[in-house]
Parts: structure tokens; sequence; C-alpha cells
């Protein structure tokens, strides 16, 4: 099974944000593999910061694979992911 | 919605990023920078979240006077969202009762307890539905099942029975919320607190899809506290670990504190121990040799001013030792008379145990978790760029454990065993206001003679109350593993063990 690594930036900003509820909601997504026919294993990566400093306006920022998402949330991380997955 | 981000969490918290940030400005004109900040946080011409964009902006005036700590705003008369602002910029706490507030305009005045049939209703020939209702409430018109509201008595039976469940029953979520049946109605249908029964847990604001609720906070005081040079003292509650994100580790929490301007930290966990002891000391003393049937816990002041104000009958039996709060503040005043305490927590009500006559010149301001992240984001204190850590070592693992349902029971257990071995414990313990209320009855129902009841009013204890930012099940991992890092196991080992007879 391959592995997708996901980090997620837990600066100050970017927990008030949310980023903390995105991580929960990606591990979630993890306990439901069966029924989402996710063939990868997600590999989740708190980081310090992702980006430049004081990215407030754009927080909460995650990364999949190679691609930044910029004002996360739980609904395009999750989409984002599941996309890969087909 | 605890435990779940959405846009209405994040319009919380961007209100008090800006209030924090107004705060610790330097010559700003207060009266005219509130005028702005709905203009920041909603801007554009287009709404944002509901329908119009100046009923968002005028919400936003409301939660930004709310978080100042004042009043409301009247509707039906001429008066700026800037009054009173500029009285309230100064170092003491601003407050005036209620401290829950319902915004009436931006309630969407949901039916308080309703059954609807949904689209999922075939018309089936056997519609059991109107065969189960006592009332005739339910008919089939139009090949669909409708419920007559006048007559309906919200009993629940066509639901039940429904092959497919087309019939859905809900409850106001504010008012589903509430344990103590608060949540009213006014004229105009909208949701109103009966502040008789409100014992301020917070958990109807954390609830409401609409964002109709909010609390007063004290941030923009206690920063004009910090700014006049005060000696600032934090003192933390037990749910203070992993609330600010994996970086925020302990050790750092110092460091980032005095960033924010704060001279110390000190672990509430610390009065905690002392509270555990002197409640075990106090079972075996009283509830053991029968003197009192049982033992009801005092940390959690909703619990206990639910159980004092629904069962005045059994208000004796609420432990009257202090709450870890206070027991803490006592400490740190004993030795800095001349410091300003804040308390940091999880807990909307201990803004109003902090105003008690009694407790009024122990505790200056008390701010939740969520407040304190807006000041963080508002300095720009960044958990990962500090490097020193200066460990946290005031409380035992014993105290550390209040935060979490099932911890104070254990916290006061344990020490039990210690004390009096010889001692068997009866524990009951109930988190969520409404289980409170129903262990509350066996009590009185002489049920639970002999016993420890451990209240909390919040679903999963402290780390689940209202001014908390990150998921319980993370947060209950985080204040296990600060638990076992202590350096002392048992409430015995505290170092203020003996003072406890001198702060009272």
């Amino acid at each position: 099974m391959n592995n997708l690594e996901v980090k997620v930036c837990v600066c100050s900003s970017c927990v008030m944000k949310g980023a903390m509820d995105i991580i929960d909601s990606i591990e979630n997504l993890n306990e439901v593999r069966d029924i989402t026919h996710l063939n990868c294993n997600i590999e989740i990566k708190p980081v310090k910061c992702i980006g430049f400093p004081n990215h407030g306006k754009k927080s909460p920022i995650v990364q999949i694979g190679d691609s930044i998402i910029e004002n996360a949330n739980m609904e395009t991380v999750m989409s984002h992911i599941m996309a890969l997955a087909d | 919605m605890r435990g779940i981000y959405t846009p209405l969490t994040r319009l919380r918290r961007q209100v008090f990023t800006a209030i924090a940030k107004m705060a610790y400005e330097d010559d700003v004109d207060y009266v005219q920078r509130i005028e702005e900040i709905p203009y920041e946080i909603v801007p554009g011409e287009k709404a944002h979240y509901r329908d119009d964009i100046f009923k968002e902006r005028a919400i936003l005036g409301e939660r930004l006077r709310l978080a100042i700590g004042l009043s409301l705003y009247p509707v039906d008369r001429p008066s700026p969202i800037s009054k009173g602002v500029k009285e309230s910029a100064i170092a003491e706490k601003v407050y005036e009762p209620p401290l829950i507030n319902v915004i009436p305009f931006a309630c969407d005045a949901c039916e308080p307890k309703a059954l609807e049939v949904t689209s999922n209703c075939r018309g089936c020939l056997a519609h059991p539905c109107t065969s189960v209702c006592p009332v005739k409430a339910i008919a089939i018109k139009d090949g669909r099942s409708v419920i007559d509201k006048e007559k309906c008595i919200k009993c629940g039976r066509c639901k039940d029975t429904c092959p497919y469940g087309a019939i859905i029953q809900y409850d106001r979520p504010c008012a589903a919320a509430c344990g103590v049946g608060a949540i009213e109605s006014d004229e105009l249908g909208r949701a109103k607190i009966n502040y008789d029964k409100c014992v301020s847990c917070g958990m109807c604001l954390v609830s409401c899809p609409f964002g109709a609720i909010a609390d007063k906070t004290q941030i923009f005081q206690l920063i004009q506290s910090i700014k006049k040079g005060d000696e600032v003292i934090a003192a933390v509650a037990p749910a203070f670990v992993g609330q600010f994100g994996p970086l925020a580790t302990p050790d750092k929490f110092k460091k980032a504190l005095s960033e924010l301007g704060f001279s110390d930290v000190v672990e509430v966990a610390l009065g905690a121990d002392l509270g555990a002891i002197e409640e075990a000391h106090h079972y075996v003393n009283k509830v053991v040799n029968g003197e009192d049937p049982f033992i009801g816990t005092s940390c959690c002041p909703s619990w206990s001013v639910m159980a004092k104000t629904h069962f005045p009958e059994l208000a004796s039996y609420i432990s009257g030792e202090l709450t870890p709060m206070v027991a803490t503040a006592r400490i740190i005043k004993k030795e800095r008379p001349n410091s300003r305490i804040v308390f940091i927590g999880p807990c909307a009500a201990k803004k109003l145990e902090a105003s008690r006559r009694t407790v009024r010149s122990d505790v200056d301001f008390v701010i939740t978790f969520e407040e304190l992240m807006g000041m963080f984001v508002a300095k720009g204190v960044e958990f990962g760029e500090i490097e020193e850590s200066e460990p946290i070592d005031d409380a035992s693992s014993a105290g550390r454990g209040y935060s979490v349902a099932g911890g104070v029971a254990d916290a006061i257990e344990k020490t039990v065993h210690e004390l009096y071995p010889d001692v068997e414990m009866k524990i009951d313990r109930a988190e969520g206001l409404k289980e409170c209320e129903k262990m509350l009855r066996l009590a009185k129902a002489g049920k639970r003679n002999g016993y420890l009841l451990e209240g909390m009013a919040c679903p999963g204890g402290c780390v689940g109350g209202a001014g908390t930012l990150m998921p319980i099940r993370k947060a209950v991992k985080e204040v296990d593993k600060f638990k076992k890092s202590a350096s002392r196991q048992s409430a015995m080992q505290n170092d203020y063990c003996d003072e406890a007879d001198q702060l009272k």
C-alpha cells in the first residue's frame, strides 16, 4: 500500500483556524478506509510552518504530496485526498 | 458546533483576535477602531454567511461588544457599537450580568421541538404513523403523511413506527445542549435564556448552528492591565495541555505567556491537589461515618450551582472546599500580594465564579483557552519559534487529572487509599448537566448514600468545555501524557499540602 504524506501546518494561526480539526478528520479517513476504498495509508505530519511565516490570511495551510492547499478546511482536504484515491 | 470547526468557530475566534490586537496597539482610538473591525472581518459588498452583509456586520458588532465585556446594544434605539468602549479600556474587569447572551436578531427562531415528515415519506399503504398517533395529528394528504402541528403533542410515536425513517424529531440545538432547561422563547419565537435556571456552562453557545449565542470576555481589560505594567500571573487550568497544538508543549508555555506580558505561570492542578486531599478527609470523616449521606465534588462551578439551586435540600452535601481555581489564586496572592491573577481555562462558568463576592479579590480575570489563542495570534506568538524550555512542575499527577471526566473522583480515591487504607469507597459520577441531574435525583431518593459524587457539567469533563480548541480525544491523550510526566504522583506530595487550612 502506498504512503500518502499530508503535512499540516500547526503554527498559532493555523491551529486557531482549525488545523487540529483537519488532522482529526484525516485520521478519521484512515479509519473508514474499507468503505472509501482509499488504497493508501495517510501519514499525517504536523509541521512548524508551510510556506512563509505569518501567513495568517492563508491559514490553515495543508500540503498533500506536492500540492499546497491554502485556507484549507476538512472539506477541501478530504476531497483532495479522495481524488487521489480514484 | 462543539468538536467540529465550522465557519462560526472561525468568526468567534476572529473576534477574540481582533479585540486582543486592538487592545495591544498603542495610541489607538478605540471608538473608531471598533467601528472598522466588522468591515475587516466581513469585507466587500456581498453576504458571506447569511442573506445580508449588513446583518452579518451588525451581529459582529454585538460579538465585539460582548468580547469587550459590554452588554448588547438595543436594536430598537439608535446606539453605536462603540458606546461604552472607551470607558471599558481600564485595567479592571468590566462585567455586568448576564454572562451568556442570545443575540436576538442572529437567532433563526427555530421551533423549540418539532416532528417533521421528510421527503423520505412514500405515502405507503400501511401508513402506521396514522394508526399510532394518540391525538389524530397525522393524516395522509396527497399521498404523503402530514402532521398537524396544532394537534401534535410531540410524543414521537409516528417517528418510531415509520418503516422508512421518514419522520424526524429534533430539539432546538441550544435547548438540546442545555442540561438545565434554561432555554425559552421570546415573543418572536427566538431563544431566550431564563437566567434563574442558567448555570453558564456555555454549552448552548458552542451548539447554536446560527452562532446566535455568545459570552462576555475579559481579554480587553486583561491586556490593559498587562500594558499598565501590573504583575500579571496566569493560573492555568489542568486542561491546558495540548490545547494550542502539537508545538505548544507545556515546557514552552511559560515563555509563550511571557511574550504576551504575563509575569509567571502556575498550574491550577496545584489547587486541585489540595482540593483532593480536603475532599478525601471530608469523605472519610463525614460520609463514611454516616453524618452526611454523600459528598458532591466542588470543582465544577456549573455542576455545583445546578446542584445547589435545583436541589436546595442537598446543597449542604456539595463540598464547600475551595475550588482549585480559588485555592491556587490564594496561594499565589499570599506570596505575591500585589499580583493580579488570571485564570485561564476551558470554562465559561468560571467567569461567573470569579465574580462572586467571596472570590472577587482572589481572581482578577478569567479567560478561556480560545480567547488566549486569540491573544497568541494577535501578538504573533509562535510556539514553533520558542527554543527555551522551562518545565512546569507545580502539581502532582492526581491534580492534573481533574480536567478529564472521572479524574476528580480518581484523584480523591487515590488520596483516600493513601490516607485511610482501610476505607472502601463508593463512587458515582456524571458528565453533562442532564446526567448530573439524574444522579442527584438518585441521591435525593437515598440511593447514593455513602458515595462520592463527581459532577462535570461538560460532556467529557473540562477538556470538553465551551472555551476549548482541541478535539476531545486528542486533548485527553495529552492530559494523560502530562500526568505521567509529573514529578509527583500523589496529591500528598504537593509542596503546599500543609497550607490548605490557612487559605480559607
